[in-house]
């Protein structure tokens, strides 16, 4: 299995952060592009250099999906994942907390609750702010 | 110009066989040298893939190959396979190759999700990060491409009949196929009324997880004179990455990529895209179907479910698609099955479900490598 925390060791800091109730993306200095993974050279502007920054939480949906099959074992069904557009930059996909498939349309506000996230699983709930 | 000609095709059956993926390679390997009517010591190239190895391989089948290469298990390598298997031949590094593929998902228990049994990050639900994206919850390829089908849905307004038409399709082409593992009938009412595995995608939105093997014996033109059989030509081949921005869905559904692997195919075949007269469209999930339709040319954005509607894609129709059934009805080959009813069709061996006198064919796999491949009668 291909696992990010194999290698290369550029997801541990996200992973760590959800754990502290933080959104930590990588972020290119030269050009500000924001991702997770990590990145050695940034596909946008070539920039070596990239530290690690806490995104503020708000985003809108760019997609949404509901999950009907089981998958993970602690993760009941249903449950919907969004990719979230960050207001500040980047991507990052979440569970959305008490939201179903038709709430969470395309183009709706979603903040990262902290405190939810805290499990280790990166979760957002509908609105401008928790 | 020596051009690289398909003179063999061999499958296994396809189902729950209870084979390995080496003995499935092996059995497609044998029927498709029976088809070039060539034996083992002719072959001097072996290209192998999802078997747990080329020297087993090799050594089963009694080749002795002087260019040897192995591939990642994930269907988007089929058309890197056929490329790379063409150049070396064209270049002259070999005169014949074996190319083998099996796969023992079903009997293996194969699973694309959640720590499945497939050994890769693509298997795990595309992207170069599992361990992130399996904390959201988001996991298995399906997903991804369910996130892909929801945007496209929004994007243009698609009613979820879009998806199930293409399902319904395959499943009519798969009932005049007998080697299709799905015989059963399938309406649009059927399709709708199956479970969501997720949401947007529909249980009959899945390609089938299977046992089976494929293989092809390629040569070059002037050594392909002597065979049994037609020989098909592999006239053009492209490719275009998206992985470097593989860890979020394309915006575009690689529209960029399909036109510019679809163009690269079709521009060395020398053809246009009013010449091909059939397509074979790598349907691990209906809505890559869409997506090769619009980023390869065939229809304008947010245009490929009214053509759809429309009666093109049908047998019968101005652009079979799928002719065997494809994933979603014949079994998930990976590609393979694809090819090997392209070369079926251009033969005119395609019994049940013939294509009348095709004369061109392409391939189209939209994935974060899109490859396209462009094959036609030897000699025409």
């Amino acid at each position: 299995m291909t696992d990010g925390a194999a290698w290369p060791p550029d997801v541990a800091p996200h992973l760590a952060g959800l754990s502290a109730g933080a959104l930590l993306l990588s972020r290119c200095l030269a050009c500000d592009r924001r991702s997770v993974p990590s990145c050695l050279i940034c596909p946008s502007c070539g920039g070596r250099d990239v530290d690690w920054v806490s995104a503020a939480g708000g985003g809108v949906v760019w997609a949404r999906v509901e999950f009907h099959k089981a998958y993970l074992p602690d993760l009941p069904v249903p449950y919907t994942v969004v990719l979230v557009a960050l207001d500040d930059g980047g991507a990052v996909y979440g569970i959305v907390a008490d939201g179903t498939y038709e709430e969470c349309d395309i183009g709706s506000a979603v903040q990262f609750d902290p405190d939810r996230s805290r499990s280790g699983r990166p979760t957002f709930v509908l609105g401008d702010s928790a | 110009m020596r051009t690289a000609v398909i003179t063999g095709v061999g499958t296994t059956a396809f189902g729950r066989l209870g084979l390995s993926a080496d003995d499935l390679a092996a059995e497609a390997g044998i029927h498709a040298l029976e088809d070039a009517g060539i034996s083992s010591a002719d072959v001097d190239g072996l290209l192998a893939v999802r078997v747990s190895s080329y020297a087993l391989l090799a050594s089963r089948l009694g080749i002795e190959s002087d260019w040897s290469l192995q591939l990642p298990a994930e269907g988007r390598m089929t058309g890197v396979a056929l490329a790379a298997a063409k150049r070396a031949l064209e270049a002259g590094d070999c005169s014949t190759v074996l190319l083998t593929y099996g796969n023992d998902g079903r009997s293996g228990g194969h699973t694309y999700g959640g720590q499945g049994a497939t050994a890769s990050a693509a298997g795990e639900g595309y992207g170069t990060a599992p361990a992130v994206t399996r904390a959201a919850g988001m996991t298995s390829p399906g997903a991804f491409y369910a996130l892909l089908a929801d945007r496209y849905r929004h994007q243009y307004d698609v009613a979820e009949e879009a998806l199930g038409q293409v399902a319904v399709t395959f499943r009519r082409h798969a009932r005049r196929n007998p080697a299709a593992v799905m015989q059963q009938p399938l309406s649009m009412a059927d399709y709708l009324a199956a479970r969501f595995i997720v949401r947007p995608l529909r249980l009959f939105d899945y390609c089938l997880i299977n046992d089976g093997g494929v293989a092809l014996v390629m040569t070059t033109e002037d050594r392909a004179r002597h065979t049994p059989g037609p020989a098909v030509a592999v006239r053009g081949v492209g490719q275009a990455g998206a992985l470097r921005t593989s860890d979020v869905p394309p915006g575009d559904y690689w529209r960029r990529q399909i036109r510019a692997a679809s163009d690269a195919a079709l521009r060395e075949a020398d053809v246009g895209r009013g010449d091909v007269d059939a397509l074979m469209v790598y349907d691990n999930f209906s809505p890559n179907v869409l997506f090769a339709l619009e980023g390869a040319g065939y229809c304008g954005p947010g245009e490929a479910p009214d053509w759809w509607a429309d009666g093109h894609a049908e047998i019968g129709g101005g652009l079979p698609i799928n002719t065997s059934g494809g994933h979603l009805s014949e079994s998930y080959l990976q590609g393979w099955g694809l090819v090997a009813e392209a070369v079926r069709q251009l033969r005119g061996t395609a019994t049940g479900r013939q294509v009348p006198d095709p004369r061109v064919i392409q391939y189209v796999a939209p994935a974060p490598i899109v490859t396209s491949l462009v094959l036609s009668g030897a000699g025409s």
